[in-house]
């Protein structure tokens, strides 16, 4: 299926002249196996750190040289996945308050690192969050050789993150990394809701300590 | 290689994109608005350009000041980033018209995905799945039991004109699909000054999965696949690869 649906990716973009980093989005349905085109996205995405962590690669830098009138340098056979990503966007909203925006002045940062752990953000401390823009502070992206190993380890990395005088969604992330289903990955695009509704006045508890 | 990038954003991406173009060696201008003098993209830039008041309309989404600022700066590349003007076809346009590369697709790519009946096709046309439904709007509802034996239940009635999640309803059954129907059309009519359906069938307990991809124009590759399902109000909160 993998090689399928990545190889139709593939097709469309060069159907369409495709020049850069891009996305192709897909529902797939896990009762019959088949997949189904949503969307392209013509730019390059928030979460493009996971497959940067799993192959390797630098997309930005790619799109830079293909910008700058460079042909492509990889074959598909340069192309290999090693190990298990996850990325989870911290943004400045109140989990306990329906995610309620909550711009501010950053305090203190205690940042997590050590092996297959990267942080892109733009924060430093006494940084003064505008309101005007999106919410995303920061990205916590991890490694692992295994799905497994990932989400242990970005349980590990977001006990170590300290983000002093904001409200974020790290309670979110903490819950899910260690909720059985997320473990098992027993989920759907419709799951986080119903999972919300029935976790809020946990999660109302873990973001007021 | 490109010499001098304009980075026309901002937060965590525009910091992320300059990282990438000093790995590179090349130079970069960042652009800010008036709430953004001390942020991160701003100190870490060689430059930094003030485009304009903290609206995002009067700044960030100001072509034609992102543009003068890479004139005044001696750029010879613009990178979008995601947001803002990224998925903007005419923003695109207007920076190869200035002589400048753009770093991304072209207006041409960009304009025909952003167009999602247009982009339906392109995908079905190269061979692509997707969703099982009309292609186009339903000439009434004959049209629309054929195509029931394709599809199969259930399915959504969505209004041609709509958007937004409104103008849509769901039938489990034919009972529900005879029903729902003319309804829907009066309905769309009504709110849509169109009473234009087209239909679509409803994919349950699906995952989103996405693809990476990397163009140069001719050719392509795959990154392998991602797994966003997690998601709030149709946003992304939890991303995995593969």
């Amino acid at each position: 299926m993998r090689e399928d649906l990545c190889h139709s990716a593939v097709q469309l973009a060069r159907a369409v002249g495709y020049s850069g980093a891009g996305t192709v989005e897909y529902l797939y349905d896990d009762v019959t196996g088949d997949y189904y085109f949503i969307e392209m996205n013509t730019r390059i995405q928030v979460e493009h750190p996971v497959t940067e962590m799993i192959t390797g690669l630098d997309l930005v830098a790619e799109g830079l040289r293909i910008a700058g009138g460079e042909a492509l340098r990889l074959r598909q056979s340069d192309i290999a996945i090693r190990g298990h990503a996850i990325e989870v966007r911290l943004n400045a909203e109140d989990p306990a308050r329906d995610f309620a925006p909550f711009p501010g002045t950053v305090g203190s940062l205690r940042l997590p690192g050590g092996p297959g752990v990267r942080f892109d953000s733009m924060l430093y401390p006494g940084y003064q969050v505008p309101p005007f823009y999106d919410s995303l502070l920061a990205k916590l992206v991890v490694h692992g050789e295994t799905r497994d190993a990932a989400i242990t380890r970005m349980a590990r990395a977001l006990s170590e993150l300290e983000i002093e005088g904001l409200k974020t969604t790290k309670p979110l992330f903490q819950a899910l990394a260690a909720d059985p289903d997320v473990r098992a990955g027993n989920v759907h695009t419709r799951w986080l809701e119903g999972w919300l509704e029935t976790h809020a006045e946990a999660l109302a508890t873990a973001s007021q300590a | 290689m490109l010499q001098k990038l304009l980075v026309a954003n901002r937060g965590e991406i525009a910091v992320r994109i300059i990282r990438a173009a000093r790995d590179l060696g090349i130079a970069t201008v960042a652009v800010h608005s008036d709430a953004d003098t001390t942020a991160l993209h701003v100190q870490i830039a060689d430059e930094a350009v003030n485009i304009g008041p903290p609206a995002a309309r009067k700044s960030y989404l100001n072509a034609e000041a992102i543009l003068q600022a890479a004139a005044d700066t001696g750029c010879d590349s613009v990178h979008p980033g995601y947001g803002f003007l990224a998925e903007n076809a005419g923003f695109a346009d207007a920076v190869a018209a200035a002589g400048l590369a753009f770093v991304g697709p072209s207006g041409d790519a960009i304009r025909l995905m952003g167009d999602k009946v247009a982009a339906r096709s392109a995908a079905a046309a190269a061979g692509v799945p997707v969703v099982p439904g009309a292609m186009g709007r339903l000439h009434g509802i004959d049209e629309a039991l054929e195509l029931l034996t394709e599809t199969g239940f259930p399915v959504m009635i969505k209004a041609a004109a709509g958007g937004g999640g409104r103008g849509i309803r769901i039938a489990n059954n034919l009972a529900e699909f005879t029903q729902a129907f003319p309804q829907a059309e009066t309905e769309a009519a009504a709110a849509f000054g169109d009473g234009g359906l087209y239909m679509e069938k409803v994919v349950e307990r699906a995952r989103h999965i996405e693809v990476q991809i990397l163009g140069d124009g001719t050719d392509a590759v795959h990154c392998f696949e991602r797994e966003c399902s997690l998601q709030r109000r149709r946003q992304k909160v939890w991303e995995e690869a593969p």
